[in-house]
């Protein structure tokens, strides 16, 4: 089974990578991936920004633990089926690794992300960064960059959308039966339209 | 135990996406035709199924302290399992799910039933649970799908009946393609939610 | 108690290693009965876009690989198509990055320096906008020059774009671009 690591990518290859992951195919609003968080912790502008910086975390160490079990161990042994399985579990391993690690040396900051970090496991956003850094076939600093700037732009849309919704459950006047998760998700489009509109970056991908 | 009210359960009443609200992720990317929406509804069901069976079989012999790690593999193997097998047996669904054929695993659906259901009851009524919550996670799929097809490409099944489905004339020459973008996925699914709210109103009123 | 606690220890490692084990060899074999079908169908799916594409020919293997200069996209599987004995043109397929990833355009290019159609094989753009490209949409490039110098209506080209999808149309006229040099250069 012949292998190689990808080749090797320039700054502004990185660059576009990374703008491109947070505006133009942001993780929720464009590609669906980790909706269930996105409505479920964005009831206040806090807990958004705090699960945002714990999936930036997470993703990014993910992105590079899975990167190396794919170029390393899977790619060489030729057990690329088993992808989904290590992946699965190495992001597993990792989120509880972080949470043993962040409890006992950073108990400031665990305080801050600790409840989000079981969140994360099931957060097909982390998955997803891991499995489309292979797929796409990006370098290590790739993968990496691509890993954060995903986080970000989840961040992004999670706090974006948990402003927005602090205002809509005090203040919008909309029918009985648009009350509650009809009227986010409504609000939810109105942003994705939004976003639809970063499209039109033309980026030398 | 009765099989048409767990049925009715699965559903309507206990539906994972519209009462439960999990599984958005795939409720909202793969719904983008009916024939995306089926076969992801029926990938999800063949697993969930499978998964139930097989925790529940094992309900005694795994500690309850690696309980997740457990499901989370076996999980994983079905879903790899389906994966490999669409690829081989229907490569056009599998390249139309792309992405979210491996990322059933992290589906919450089915680690949640898995938790919530198969371990603690035994193989049979895991394996109908596992049926009834798969066939109410197709059902809104199919509703997502249905509307997003007709209104975004003024098609109805197409790729089932035929490859171009039956073409609504008006429609297909001049479809609202945002339905089929991510907004109008959003969007459709606030207002089924809303329906459903309107009508389960009007049953409480009565 | 240190007994009963390493006793637990064992257990929970013996109970994973068995689901994991058990999973593996599942896998494994589910892996060698697929795969062969798997690689068949790609096979199966470029031989009916070649065909399709310069119809009446055999096709030989000339090169599996070709990694260009860098920006342009990797081409594949080069084939010559031979009718009669003679060579009338080259099919093969190039693999440019389009809004949601990469896209394999199966490519023709026939003798006389023209595009004999393009096919996109496989491709992750959104549904409804970049996903057109499977449509009767990518006919258009079928008999033009294939001298490298194809571009979209918005850079000054003749290559109508898809509404809304821009990214992708530039994606495979770059790859049919790629192609049709590459071919050039075989001669």
């Amino acid at each position: 089974m012949s292998f190689a690591f990808p080749e090797a990518m320039g700054i502004g290859e990185i660059f576009s990578l990374a703008v491109a992951a947070i505006l133009v195919n942001n993780y929720i609003l464009v590609q669906f991936l980790g909706c269930c968080s996105f409505f479920g912790v964005s009831k206040k502008t806090d807990t958004a920004v705090g699960m945002g910086m714990a999936v930036i975390f997470v993703m990014a160490l993910a992105a590079a633990v899975s990167w190396a079990v794919w170029y390393f161990i899977l790619e060489p042994l030729g057990l690329q089926y088993m992808r989904t399985i290590a992946f699965i579990l190495v992001i597993a391993t990792l989120v509880q690794f972080v949470e043993m690690f962040m409890k006992k040396s950073m108990p400031a900051l665990y305080q801050a992300l600790g409840i989000f970090l079981p969140l994360i496991t099931t957060n097909c956003a982390v998955l997803g960064a891991a499995i489309t850094n292979i797929d796409s076939g990006y370098s290590f600093i790739g993968s990496v960059v691509y890993g954060v700037a995903s986080g970000i732009g989840y961040t992004l849309a999670i706090v974006i959308f948990a402003s927005i919704r602090e205002r809509l459950d005090a203040t919008a006047d909309c029918p009985k039966c648009f009350e509650g998760f009809p009227i986010q998700l409504i609000a939810a489009a109105l942003l994705a339209m939004s976003f639809m509109g970063f499209s039109g970056l033309s980026l030398p991908l | 135990m009765n099989i048409m009210n767990e049925l009715k359960n699965g559903v309507l009443l206990d539906n994972p996406v519209f009462m439960q609200t999990i599984g958005l992720c795939p409720a909202l990317a793969t719904t983008t035709s009916l024939s995306n929406a089926i076969g992801m509804g029926f990938a999800a069901t063949v697993i969930l199924i499978a998964s139930n069976i097989v925790i529940s079989a094992l309900r005694k012999f795994i500690p309850d302290k690696v309980r997740i790690a457990a499901f989370i593999t076996v999980i994983a193997a079905f879903v790899t399992i389906v994966d490999l097998s669409l690829q081989a047996f229907i490569p056009a669904l599998a390249a139309s799910l792309g992405l979210f054929l491996p990322l059933i695993v992290v589906n919450c659906i089915i680690l949640g039933r898995a938790e919530a259901y198969a371990s603690k009851n035994q193989v049979l009524p895991s394996a109908l649970d596992g049926l009834c919550m798969g066939l109410g996670f197709t059902f809104a799929l199919v509703l997502m799908g249905f509307f997003r097809e007709l209104l975004g490409a003024g098609t109805i099944a197409s790729g089932i009946i035929s490859a171009k489905g039956i073409e609504i004339p008006g429609l297909s020459a001049y479809p609202a393609t945002m339905m089929i973008l991510p907004a109008g996925g959003f969007m459709m699914m606030g207002f089924i939610f809303a329906a459903l709210q309107y009508i389960m109103r009007k049953k409480e009123g009565k | 108690m240190a007994e009963k606690k390493g006793n637990e220890m064992v257990r929970l490692c013996v109970v994973l290693f068995l689901i994991t084990l058990v999973s593996a060899t599942l896998l494994g074999f589910v892996n060698s009965v697929t795969a062969p079908q798997i690689e068949m169908n790609k096979e199966m799916t470029r031989a009916e876009a070649m065909a399709l594409l310069i119809p009446d020919s055999e096709f030989e293997l000339l090169e599996e690989e070709v990694i260009s200069d860098s920006g342009a996209p990797t081409l594949k599987n080069i084939y010559k198509a031979v009718q009669g004995g003679e060579t009338i043109g080259y099919c093969m397929e190039a693999l440019p990055s389009g809004f949601g990833g990469e896209l394999t355009v199966v490519v023709g290019i026939l003798k006389d320096g023209t595009i004999a159609g393009a096919q996109v094989t496989s491709h992750a753009e959104t549904p409804g906008l970049g996903a057109k490209s499977q449509s009767d949409w990518i006919d258009q490039y079928a008999g033009m020059p294939a001298d490298g110098s194809l571009a979209v209506t918005k850079d000054g080209g003749s290559v109508v774009s898809i509404t809304g999808a821009t990214i992708t149309s530039r994606a495979v006229t770059l790859g049919v671009n790629t192609a049709a040099a590459y071919a050039a250069s075989l001669e």
